[in-house]
């Protein structure tokens, strides 16, 4: 797959402020995705995954404290839109994202047709009859049948909901869908079911994603490209073939072994530590504290995301000249 | 624990499924389809009708209803009628004189075990520059005469009120002494010893007892006859006698003579459409400012909340007693202040709580992000949210507004015009209604006041197990 590149996110920032803290979820922050390919955002929970989704659609909460960078998307900085332009241009149309816990992200007075016609009604204008048609043509697409919508959420099963939820992310035909813990809650068929949904929507209709969870087994089922996130970080990112294989950073390779295995009589390991409260993160690089190969440096200078082994980038000192000197 | 219904239809259906929720529902039906088929029937005639005291003249003054008389041991008197076409009438003219003698001749039986009330004779006749004597006789079964009164006739349309007329007690205390009986000139009542047998007893009306002339006794009517003399063979003259019953109707008359029944049934209509108006518009109001306020947040919120405070802390019902006092406001303008006086209350502080907790559900949050505008989430994703909720706050509070309006005319501030059941209230209270033990006048508007907020307090009831899932008995 050597398509052009789709997003490029460059040093991205989303700050919150918080009573007498700046909380740095999102700490400069760079990737690229080529169109048709998957992104897997994986990370222990709190390490700034779900705000880097917010921050690339930009939906924030009150306290933000900074919030900059580039998200170069299809060629046009959208950091650049105001706020209104941003709704109109961006979302829906070029970005859609399918939130945590399908559960509670349906309207639940909303029957499922007008819930999922609401973005075409909401963008497009288009009439009622006509967005309620389009609806019902891409929930076939997800494999609901056709009166599911005449339902209303609590009418359906947790696997149904998910399966309207990601039609009402499709319907504007977005390029880019941001998938934050698709599968949460669901039990592991429903969540085999989804998954073979979402590989089967992004052959048709040759979707990007950006695949946010915390389960690794889960990432490498879906992804092109897996970005290990820590305290706020991308600590490695690589294509998913070596990721699994062979791990760089030693942060992945920790979260690898925590990893159980079925018929091995290998224990899973557990990181020592905890994740670093993110408004008072260590010096240097941030999961020093937790690190067993950690150095002097790694406890002053922050490593930088850099080229190694081909493709692969990976922030480590470890595979750095200066690191290793 | 199953999902809230969704829809009007689904609310209808659980409510009914419920005892307590099919009861409030019936009396709020019959109270609906009664409430139609009065401004039906009558239509608003009968506010016009209620207020005229001439009007009502022909109904006993303060009769218990009709049924009631399975309570007493006695048998309580209807109102005997004899039209003009119901006396007998023979005339004559005598000679040159042109002198016309009519006499009129009414026959009734009377076989009660109590005295009638009232008795009234209403006389009209066409007569020229000379006026008409008339001579009334009454005669009793028993084949005794009692001459009443002699009188010149002072108007076309003159009304002999026998029972009240002092000339007619006078000579029935010198029938009573012609008799050979010893009576307390003072404490002969007309009525009673008209009715009465004649005995020591016959003019008092704890003593007396009735001379009863139904087919089964002595089966002679009682007879009035009516002798006029008149100047004219031209002049005409004629006679109608309201013997006043102490039972009417189905729920008595009051001091005025009024049917009763007709005010509590006019009361329907005003009660339901009082209590409903209120509690509607102030809910909807306070629901909608309390969702605005915790969506929009900042200063609108601000706003609202310290308006809301202030509110809260107005005496609400000094200031409605202090307005339609000032102003004497009929029942319309008054719910017009209540609503102003409550649109912000306890509601916008339990909206907002209850929208602040809404707002940060994720599907509110997918709808921000899909672009929808924030007027469009308030309506289509918070509002049908709460509606509910507001929808039984309404229900719970028209019984305070149905009382209220009670309360309102019990303290004389009522509506001039329109009967309402507060008002019915409060004119047997001012007419001494629970000291002289005119029970109907009291306890059947009371008793619909309460029936009407007991059925709203039912519905209320079911509601909120409906809609709280947490008290539903599944």
């Amino acid at each position: 797959m050597n398509n052009k590149t789709i997003l490029s996110v460059e040093n991205l920032t989303l700050f919150y402020r918080m009573s007498n803290a700046v909380v740095r979820a999102v700490d400069g922050v760079s990737f690229s995705l080529r169109a048709g390919e998957t992104l897997a955002l994986v990370g222990e929970s709190g390490c700034g995954k779900s705000s880097m989704a917010n921050a690339l659609i930009r939906i924030l909460p009150r306290n933000v404290h900074t919030y900059s960078g580039t998200v170069q998307l299809d060629g046009t900085n959208v950091m650049q839109l105001d706020d209104d332009d941003f709704r109109e241009t961006v979302r829906w149309k070029q970005m859609s994202m399918v939130f945590q816990g399908a559960m509670n992200v349906l309207n639940p007075v909303l029957k499922i047709g007008d819930q999922v016609a609401e973005p075409l009604i909401i963008h497009n204008k288009v009439e009622k009859h006509k967005a309620l048609h389009e609806a019902t043509d891409i929930l076939g697409t997800t494999g609901l049948p056709d009166d599911v919508i005449e339902r209303y959420p609590h009418e359906l099963s947790g696997g149904m909901k998910q399966r309207a939820v990601i039609a009402m992310a499709l319907i504007m035909k977005p390029n880019v869908v941001i998938l934050d813990e698709p599968t949460s809650a669901l039990d592991l068929i429903t969540q085999a079911n989804i998954m073979n949904l979402l590989k089967d929507l992004k052959r048709e209709l040759s979707l990007s994603y950006i695949f946010i969870t915390h389960d690794l087994s889960l990432a490498s089922e879906l992804s092109d490209l897996v970005a290990v996130m820590y305290a706020g970080k991308l600590a490695e990112v690589s294509d998913a073939d070596h990721v699994y294989a062979e791990p760089l950073h030693p942060y992945t390779k920790k979260l690898l072994d925590s990893v159980p295995t079925l018929r091995t009589d290998k224990k899973p390991e557990f990181i020592p530590g905890a994740p670093p409260d993110l408004s008072e993160p260590p010096p240097g690089c941030r999961f020093h504290p937790r690190c067993p190969f950690a150095m002097d440096i790694c406890k002053a200078k922050v490593p930088e995301l850099k080229k190694q082994n081909g493709d692969r980038l990976v922030a480590c000192w470890l595979y750095d000249k200066e690191g290793r000197a | 624990m199953s999902a809230p219904p969704v829809g009007f239809k689904a609310l209808l259906r659980d409510l009914t499924k419920s005892r307590a929720g099919l009861t409030g529902v019936s009396i709020l039906l019959a109270l609906t389809i009664v409430t139609a088929s009065v401004v039906g029937l009558y239509g608003y005639d009968v506010v016009t009708k209620w207020n005229d005291p001439f009007a009502w003249f022909e109904n006993p003054r303060l009769a218990a209803p009709e049924w009631s008389q399975i309570f007493y041991q006695k048998r309580l008197p209807k109102t005997i009628m004899l039209r003009e076409s119901d006396f007998i009438r023979s005339e004559y003219v005598a000679g040159e004189e042109s002198l016309k003698y009519v006499n009129l001749e009414g026959t009734f039986f009377y076989g009660y075990d109590d005295f009638p009330s009232e008795i009234n004779l209403l006389i009209s006749g066409t007569f020229g520059e000379y006026r008409p004597l008339v001579k009334i006789q009454w005669i009793r079964p028993d084949g005794n005469v009692v001459f009443c009164t002699s009188q010149v006739l002072e108007n076309r349309n003159a009304s002999i009120f026998i029972s009240g007329d002092d000339r007619v007690r006078e000579n029935v205390v010198d029938f009573m002494f012609a008799q050979g009986l010893t009576p307390d000139p003072k404490r002969v009542v007309t009525q009673v010893a008209l009715f009465a047998q004649i005995d020591e007893g016959m003019g008092d009306p704890t003593s007396a007892r009735v001379l009863k002339s139904d087919s089964s006794g002595t089966a002679l009517p009682y007879r009035i006859l009516v002798q006029a003399t008149m100047h004219g063979y031209n002049e005409t003259i004629s006679a109608k006698l309201i013997v006043y019953g102490k039972l009417y109707g189905l729920a008595g008359t009051d001091n005025r003579r009024r049917d009763l029944l007709i005010g509590i049934l006019w009361g329907a209509p005003v009660a339901l459409a009082f209590g409903l108006i209120s509690s509607v518009s102030s809910a909807l109001v306070q629901t909608v400012l309390g969702a605005l306020g915790a969506w929009y947040g900042g200063w609108t919120d601000e706003l609202i909340q310290r308006v809301t405070d202030v509110y809260l802390v107005i005496p609400f019902l000094p200031v409605l007693i202090t307005v339609s006092f000032i102003y004497k406001l009929t029942i319309w303008s008054v719910l017009i202040v209540l609503v102003v006086l409550s649109l912000f209350g306890g509601l916008t502080k339990s909206t907002r709580s209850m929208v602040l907790q809404i707002k940060e559900e994720p599907y509110i949050e997918a709808a921000v992000s899909y672009g929808a505008s924030k007027p469009r989430i308030l309506t289509l994703y918070i509002l049908p949210r709460i509606m509910p909720y507001a929808f039984a706050n309404i229900v719970s509070s028209v019984p305070a507004y149905v009382f209220l309006e009670a309360a309102l005319s019990l303290l004389g501030l009522g509506d001039p015009i329109v009967p309402t059941w507060g008002k019915i209230i409060s004119e047997a209270y001012s007419g001494g209604a629970v000291y002289y033990g005119f029970w109907w006048w009291v306890m059947i508007p009371s008793v619909l006041v309460f029936v009407t907020a007991a059925a709203f307090a039912l519905i209320a009831y079911s509601f909120d197990k409906i809609l709280n899932p947490r008290l539903r008995e599944e």
